[in-house]
């Protein structure tokens, strides 16, 4: 059996300070459209794709699966994918597209009391309206 | 011969945060890519699971298998590591490794202690080595666990300190799920629960 410890001396491991040192404008020139690019508005935190057909698009940096920082999000194929657990949402419209684990975890994916593994759900990034003015992104 | 060491610490969340991100199985993936490239579960026969971590080097796969188990609420055992493919050269045909991961609350209930105990048995050839092994498994242990810290604070921002019920969403995946939300989900005895 395992004993408890006395905790007066029991180190802490403290999480990182989230970056916050996101620019507050961004050239159109800066995206590109193999990452995610984080810029700080009045709305909070936002992300920019840039779409092969060479419009962007801004998103909530918060993944509505588990909250992550989309910041820290991949670009792949101009979809958006959440370095928590891979979900991969559309740059175009911010939809999940695909939940990559459904397949990799296919053994353990079985129904329960608690987890219905045909309830698709229904994740959407919010969509923030953009501008292109004189090759600056701005934030409607 | 046994070679016995601890790893304990404090988690600044609740036992269900952190019991809630050791179950989060699809973030291993990603969230640990750089420790688990590819996780594949082989089988699961109630609260065990047998699992294997795999990277890539050029053409080769190679990595290990181990069997995991739950114990409600908050208890984890590791063991039966082997090395996969089972004819590659690896240090886990000569170590026997077994590890108990268990979190508690603090005496002062506000946050959770995460304690490790790793035995190895290693031959006589080894045990030279075991405090250099010991400090590679620490670091491993200190490394994955500050990326869940780094998750599980950001989760405390956004839904508050001690609020796990994005876990309890149907749809939401994670291992032994109804064990979890039966220990720690909205009907949960709360002695279970802590502040």
């Amino acid at each position: 059996m395992l004993k408890k410890l006395p905790q007066s001396q029991l180190p802490i491991l403290c999480p990182n300070e989230e970056c916050d040192d996101a620019p507050d404008r961004l050239r159109l020139s800066d995206l590109s459209e193999s990452a995610v690019k984080p810029l700080k508005t009045a709305l909070g935190q936002l992300v920019i794709v840039l779409l092969s057909n060479g419009r962007p698009r801004a998103f909530d940096a918060r993944c509505p699966h588990m909250g992550s920082n989309l910041v820290t999000a991949a670009c792949v194929g101009g979809d958006i994918v959440c370095h928590w657990h891979g979900y991969r949402f559309s740059g175009e419209s911010g939809a999940l597209v695909a939940n990559p684990n459904e397949a990799i975890m296919k053994t353990l994916r079985v129904p329960s009391v608690a987890f219905d593994p045909t309830i698709k759900p229904s994740y959407q990034l919010r969509e923030r309206a953009l501008e292109v003015e004189d090759g600056w992104v701005r934030v409607k | 011969m046994q070679h016995v060491f601890e790893v304990v610490y404090e988690l600044d969340c609740t036992v269900g945060e952190a019991v809630g991100a050791y179950l989060d199985v699809e973030h291993y993936m990603h969230l640990h890519k750089v420790y688990a490239p590819r996780y594949e579960a082989l089988w699961q026969d109630g609260t065990k699971v047998a699992v294997v971590q795999t990277w890539r080097a050029g053409p080769v796969r190679f990595g290990s298998s181990c069997t995991t188990e739950y114990q409600p609420p908050a208890c984890f055992l590791n063991y039966d590591l082997k090395p996969v493919p089972a004819w590659m050269p690896s240090i886990h045909h000569l170590i026997k490794t077994r590890t108990e991961l268990r979190y508690y609350p603090t005496d002062d209930q506000k946050r959770t202690v995460s304690h490790l105990t790793v035995k190895l048995d290693l031959p006589w050839i080894m045990w030279p080595l075991r405090k250099m092994i010991e400090a590679r498994l620490t670091r491993l242990k200190i490394e994955k666990d500050q990326e869940d810290v780094d998750m599980i604070a950001r989760s405390q921002r956004i839904f508050g300190r001690g609020n796990i019920s994005h876990y309890f969403r149907k749809d939401v995946f994670m291992l032994h799920k109804d064990a979890f939300v039966a220990h720690f989900g909205p009907s949960a005895m709360p002695k279970d629960r802590i502040a």
